[in-house]
């Protein structure tokens, strides 16, 4: 077992051919640097039960193929990503830093689809993007392609 | 690489560049260019040769590598999916130009007046049109 801490100092126990999933993880123990509790300073503990319950899932990927287990992960995969924008905010940041590349994978194919019909505003909303283009800039951008700007599909919501 | 890397102006969203090309190198062309309106750093980032680098390696493009563009004459540009055998009408270009011939390869069409004049080249993905300049012959 590893013990993992998060940054609001909750401690979690995980199997560690789950959190070897996460080659940072992996590496760490690999060098011996993993003899006692791993503090992870970038995650806290909501965000981290979240990635444990991944890794959990998708500790047994090559059993789950020959038992044809493959459909209840791709149905649990699904499941996973339906959270809010925040939370899977959260959840990118902790895959990218703990390199788990198939959440990462997993998460971000998620905010793509979320993304890609977003008008201009609504991204800058969800990305708390602050525009720095001139209005001229932004005309001239504009008008090399109207088409990627127009289109029935095109939703200026924020979720 | 370095050089591109500086003239990118700084990062002005919370994601971090490499998460924010993860996610963009997902994304379709149509909302890539609209994107590019988000601020200078995503102008340059989706005109830049990283995010290009990206969606080679990712599926989107090697899942485009089975469609094939051509143009009909009236300027509809279909995509054909070699996988199904079914060809589907993606738009409508409207190519203000003239051209007598044209010939299409790696996703390109290039387009050209009588011979070898007035040569374009087009993009059917970001509707891109480039007008080559004038090829001289040796004689």
């Amino acid at each position: 077992m590893v013990k993992l801490k998060s940054n609001d100092d909750k401690e979690f126990e995980v199997e560690e051919a789950a959190v070897i999933q996460s080659e940072m993880i992996k590496n760490m123990i690999e060098d011996g640097c993993a003899t006692s509790v791993i503090p992870l300073p970038n995650i806290d503990s909501k965000t981290l039960i979240k990635v444990i319950e991944y890794l959990n899932k998708h500790i047994n990927m090559g059993k789950a193929a020959e038992t044809g287990e493959e459909d209840d992960l791709k149905e649990f995969d699904e499941q996973f990503v339906n959270m809010g924008w925040e939370e899977l905010f959260d959840v990118i940041m902790a895959a990218n830093y703990l390199n788990i590349h198939e959440l990462m994978e997993l998460c971000c194919q998620s905010a793509a689809d979320r993304l890609k019909n977003k008008s201009v505003r609504a991204v800058r909303e969800m990305l708390k993007i602050t525009n720095d283009l001139t209005e001229e800039e932004e005309q001239e951008i504009i008008n090399d392609a109207p088409w990627a700007f127009e289109g029935p599909e095109i939703d200026d919501t924020v979720n | 690489m370095a050089k591109r890397r500086e003239s990118t102006s700084s990062n002005p969203t919370i994601f971090s560049y490499d998460i924010t090309i993860e996610i963009f190198s997902r994304l379709p062309v149509k909302s890539l260019m609209r994107f590019k309106c988000l601020s200078k750093f995503h102008n340059s980032l989706v005109s830049g040769s990283y995010l290009e680098d990206m969606l080679q390696r990712n599926s989107i493009i090697s899942r485009l590598g089975k469609i094939k563009f051509f143009l009909s004459k009236n300027d509809d540009c279909y995509s054909i999916d070699l996988e199904v055998k079914k060809g589907e009408k993606v738009f409508t270009c409207y190519l203000d130009f003239d051209y007598d011939y044209l010939s299409y390869a790696n996703g390109l069409f290039s387009l050209w007046e009588g011979s070898l004049e007035r040569v374009r080249i087009f993009n059917p993905r970001t509707r891109e049109v480039k007008l080559l300049p004038d090829i001289l012959f040796a004689t």
